[in-house]
């Protein structure tokens, strides 16, 4: 009776932790959210075909255009960084999980830069 | 029967799908439709029903017309400003001649005395926004001295000088129809999301405006450019509009841009004239 109970007091702490996750996650129709997801699956699965130094050097044509667009984040030149240093230590892991991550923020604020073309107007104070 | 089910379907998503057209291209021209004047009086309005216990003209002190606390601790601050020297140090290197026996007094309108109020401004000529560190540096280079570290005490002396002896005036930014493409630049800049956190300049100031962030009150727009440049305490020296710029964007995960390149020189031209009529109190200081 007491073991049902723990395991009932468990059910419900993770159901209640499943609606709060539920409920503060993006609405189903964000699109930023969606292309978010979907560059993460891209990366990830275009990633795992490609040697390091290729997911970084295409890390750092996006930066680039980030820079270009004047949208570039902090995250993606310090992984950048991160992965250039672990690339001369030989730490592939580290290298490729870092070069990983650069493309994953450079190609989210290039998505960032493009959107707010038109974005932004619906903040305007009127 | 059917049929006519299918068509009126296929009609409602011609409807819709001109409808997103249209809409595309109204966001288009209201782009391209600037008017600062309306867009300053919308401001205006908004921090007044956000703010109804605070006048318009007591948000030159920033976040501390918000909060009487921190009012009180920077008002004994001020008793003893951390600045003053700095002011000093500006009015020594702001008569010193150039090479060529010319000085600063020489570029600007009234020897440089009290004109900060008109800063920035569209200059016709070069087709491009003039802030007055910008024009600090002009002014140098056309007398054939080297440009000045826009983040170094230099130029923070000078400007707080020309700031200083701006005190009580009030600020006087004009649009001409040449300047409106750089202040629909600067507006766009203000509210367009940027870096890691995916914040605008407005997210914080019009969005958020009044509330904490951190231990931090998060001022109104209408107040952000009277009293550059400011002595911040965290940077513990003197510092311009364009480095708070750096550090804004910095801290929402986005890189800073280049201190008194396009991007930044036209949002001060918006922000500035959204300060329009505003007092200037400059130099300030801050926490």
């Amino acid at each position: 009776m007491r073991q049902r109970s723990t395991e009932l007091r468990h059910f419900v702490s993770i159901a209640t932790l499943i609606v709060m996750l539920a409920a503060c996650a993006e609405p189903v129709g964000n699109k930023s959210f969606e292309s978010n997801v979907t560059v993460a699956l891209t990366v990830t699965k275009n990633s795992e075909r490609q040697t390091t130094t290729d997911i970084l050097s295409q890390a750092e044509q996006k930066y680039g255009e980030a820079k270009d667009l004047e949208h570039a984040w902090k995250a993606t030149r310090a992984q950048i960084e991160i992965a250039r240093r672990a690339i001369k230590d030989n730490d592939e892991e580290k290298a490729r999980a870092s070069a990983t991550r650069a493309l994953f923020t450079a190609n989210a604020s290039v998505k960032q830069a493009i959107r707010g073309r038109e974005d932004w107007l619906t903040h305007v104070v009127k | 029967m059917q049929y006519s089910v299918r068509n009126t379907v296929m009609l409602a998503s011609l409807v819709l799908g001109n409808c997103s057209l249209f809409m595309g291209v109204f966001a288009e021209e209201s782009a391209l439709d600037v008017n600062p004047e309306a867009d300053r009086a919308a401001m205006v309005a908004f921090y007044k029903k956000r703010f109804p216990e605070i006048e318009v003209a007591e948000h030159k002190d920033g976040s501390y017309a918000l909060d009487a606390g921190k009012r009180a601790q920077w008002l004994e601050i001020e008793e003893f400003p951390p600045y003053e020297i700095d002011v000093d140090e500006g009015e020594v290197l702001f008569f010193v001649p150039f090479k060529n026996g010319k000085s600063y007094a020489n570029c600007f309108e009234n020897n440089g005395i009290g004109v900060k109020q008109n800063y920035p401004y569209f200059d016709l000529e070069r087709g491009e926004v003039i802030t007055l560190d910008y024009a600090i540096n002009l002014c140098r280079e056309t007398n054939g001295e080297a440009p000045l570290d826009y983040l170094g005490e230099e130029m923070g002396y000078i400007s707080a000088y020309m700031a200083f002896t701006s005190r009580g005036n009030h600020f006087d930014i004009k649009v001409p129809e040449a300047g409106l493409v750089s202040y629909a630049e600067g507006k766009k800049f203000y509210y367009t999301r940027r870096g890691q956190l995916d914040f605008a300049c407005s997210s914080c100031h019009i969005t958020s405006a009044g509330s904490l962030i951190r231990a931090e009150v998060l001022s109104a727009s209408i107040g952000h450019a009277t009293h550059w440049p400011t002595y911040r305490l965290k940077w513990d020296e003197l510092g311009g509009l364009h480095r708070r710029f750096i550090e804004c964007n910095e801290q929402i995960g986005a890189e800073g841009l280049e201190p008194q390149g396009k991007a930044y020189r036209n949002l001060e031209y918006f922000l500035t004239y959204m300060n329009n009529g505003m007092e200037l109190n400059g130099p300030g200081s801050r926490k």
